[in-house]
């Protein structure tokens, strides 16, 4: 075995299991450890008689293991609980001045790390619903002294709180206990619990072993995106802020976490290069982009010899490598020829993707670096983050308050599918309904006599993407809105007035005189049939000889169910100050 | 004594399989001692998904015991859902 590592186990339980599960552990990591675990409930001795077991075995991990219920057993009693509440935070206190003493001589006499646990919240309280009304309660009794050992904690570079508590109500906390082996042998975990214990404290051991992973290497397709760039191209692969797409979303989110953490990345993909950076480039939802890799491996070439070159390029071991991948046959290709690496077993479920990141123990570190933070603190200035709920005195102050941009652009090459797909499901607030597939909206787009405007709405808490169209239909000093929707996602913030307004200025500045905008009445639409006069727009009375008056072709009135409205050059329009429009 | 049975326990003990007997107990065989005891429990009750109670626990007399009474609550699982 290449690495040993010493470590000391001292608890007021039984402690055996735990070293005997972490020894496993470490063996799977082809580390030797040597383990001293001190006699049952003997942590003060051992950690008072500096020529006990603990210092003489040298440790360079000591494992602090308390179980609550045996180190302050009478918290949890009933009248301890409804006594004063300075005698309850005095025996907060003093719990807590009794641990970092403990703590306090363990680094006195030795440079070991020294990891203990914080105390698991009971769900049950002798006050039962009522714990919260006699403050502190047990519950809070407990937070109270996690916060303080955290607190604690944070400028002591060789002591780590372990969140027992966390990993307990992860695993889940009936299942991590058997009050059966408390009374039989004083074992405070189960057996399946005592391995995901040993697993965790592997995350102190590995980077303290310098093991710890220094690059994720990824896959593209099904795993950035959903479906295959190739094919699906940059519309059509799965990468949303919402719905199923979002599973992509949240694990570039994971992956972004990673990279700001200081973890490099690279690509790993089959595919054209060309195609494939556009779509990282351009795609409205990528996080990552071409500069967050640090070698983009987009090619023809088997992905195991790829990986070699990452591993080349990047100076690092080919043992610091993860490999994230959808497809089983790639993973399996490299876990065959490069043994080294580590593959990870990817859900056959992107809504598992990100979790699958965050458990991982590969990219723990026992310390961040100051460029990283720094450099993070910069990417924060530039970014207006905001936590606060503020009060609003009135509704447009809540609307200004979320800083809204509408981006109007022409139809192109890649919002063409999303602007066919919005006419094919937006009912709310469309206007004439008319549905229409790519090829429509091509041709449209193509034609001087139509204009296709796409309307992206973003706001102080993210990008909403396309969410707004207008088609517009051109005859001479005449135009008519063909179609009008928005999505409902971006409803209620008078973004559709902004739209149109700056539709009607563009049209103006084309030279147009009229505008007539057709609004047919739908069951699902019938809620915003005032749109066009609160817009602005007059009512348009038919007269019957409208063909003769210069009406476009297309305004027939051929439907009891359209109304017809109106605006000509000199109408004045009520504009929205707090959004802009680009 | 079933293979599963003698396996699980063995794998636990660290010894072989030929070396348990249906009167051994944590006496005849050293590698047994109360540590182990309780991670056989618990192993027997995670592979064949039944629980022992505290007292069977402690009351086990010998490994023949162990599976006797391991034996009774797996086929009573097995009756239940027929």
């Amino acid at each position: 075995m290449d690495k040993s590592i010493n470590i000391a186990i001292l608890g007021n339980c039984t402690t055996e299991y735990i070293a005997q599960a972490l020894q496993d552990e470490c063996e799977k990591k082809n580390i030797s450890a040597y383990i001293y675990n001190a006699p049952y409930d003997q942590y003060n001795q051992e950690i008072l008689n500096i020529d006990s077991g603990l210092y003489t075995s040298k440790p360079e991990i000591t494992i602090l293991f308390l179980e609550s219920f045996l180190l302050f057993p009478q918290w949890f009693e009933f009248t301890n609980l409804t006594s004063d509440k300075d005698n309850k935070l005095s025996q907060i206190q003093s719990a807590f001045d009794k641990l970092i003493s403990l703590i306090e001589k363990i680094h006195a006499n030795s440079d070991t790390k020294i990891i203990m646990n914080n105390f698991k919240l009971p769900y049950h309280s002798p006050l039962g619903l009522l714990d919260g009304k006699y403050y502190p309660g047990i519950k809070d009794m407990i937070s109270m002294l996690n916060m303080k050992l955290n607190m604690w904690s944070e400028d002591k570079e060789y002591l780590f709180i372990f969140d027992y508590n966390g990993i307990s109500a992860q695993f889940g906390h009936k299942k991590s206990v058997s009050q059966k082996m408390i009374y039989l042998a004083n074992n405070p975990a189960t057996l399946a619990f005592t391995r995901v214990l040993a697993g965790e404290y592997m995350r102190y051991i590995l980077p303290l072993k310098f093991m710890s992973k220094k690059c994720l290497v990824l896959d593209l397709d099904n795993t950035l995106w959903g479906g295959v760039a190739g094919e699906d191209g940059i519309s059509g692969i799965e990468l949303d802020i919402t719905g199923p797409g979002k599973s992509y979303y949240d694990f570039q989110k994971e992956i972004l976490n990673l990279y700001n953490k200081g973890i490099l990345l690279a690509l790993n993909s089959k595919n054209n290069f060309d195609d494939a950076i556009s779509i990282i480039e351009n795609h409205p939802h990528m996080l990552l982009r071409p500069s967050h890799f640090s070698s983009l491996k987009i090619n023809w070439n088997d992905k195991a010899k790829n990986i070699s070159e990452i591993a080349k390029e990047l100076n690092i071991g080919i043992d610091s490598i993860v490999f994230f991948d959808d497809n089983p046959v790639e993973r399996e290709l490299v876990k065959t020829l490069l043994p080294d690496v580590t593959v990870i077993s990817v859900p056959n479920d992107s809504s598992k993707y990100a979790d699958t990141l965050k458990n991982l123990v590969e990219f723990e570190l026992l310390m961040i670096t100051k460029e990283d933070i720094q450099r993070n603190e910069m990417y924060f200035a530039n970014l207006k983050r905001n936590e606060s709920i503020s009060q609003y005195k009135s509704i447009d102050d809540y609307l200004a308050s979320l800083e809204m941009k509408i981006i109007l652009e022409y139809a192109n090459e890649f919002s063409i599918p999303r602007i066919a797909q919005l006419t094919q499901k937006t009912n709310q607030f469309n206007m004439t309904t008319k549905r229409y597939l790519d090829k429509d909206i091509e041709s449209m787009a193509k034609s001087e006599q139509y204009m296709v405007i796409s309307c992206q709405a973003i706001d102080r808490l993210g990008d909403n993407g396309i969410t707004g169209v207008c088609i517009a239909y051109l005859e001479g000093a005449n135009a008519e809105i063909d179609t009008y929707l928005l999505s409902c996602r971006i409803l209620g913030r008078n973004i559709e007035y902004a739209f149109i307004h700056d539709v009607i200025r563009r049209l103006r500045n084309k030279g147009i005189q009229k505008i007539y905008a057709s609004y047919i009445r739908t069951d699902k639409n019938k809620a915003n049939e005032n749109f066009y006069e609160k817009a602005g727009f007059s009512k348009y009375l038919w007269t019957g000889s409208e063909a003769k008056s210069g009406l476009p072709q297309a305004l027939q009135n051929d439907d009891t169910n359209k109304m017809l409205y109106c605006i000509d050059s000199d109408s004045q329009l009520k504009g929205i100050p707090y959004i802009e429009v680009i | 004594m079933d293979n599963i049975f003698l396996d699980n326990v063995a794998r636990v003990l660290n010894v072989t399989v030929d070396m348990l007997k249906e009167d051994s107990t944590a006496q005849t065989i050293p590698e047994w001692d109360s540590l182990n005891h309780w991670r056989v429990v618990e192993t027997l009750e995670d592979v064949f998904d039944v629980e022992f109670t505290m007292d069977e626990a402690t009351e086990f007399k010998n490994l023949g015991d162990i599976y006797k009474i391991l034996m009774e609550k797996v086929n009573k699982v097995k009756e239940k859902s027929k």
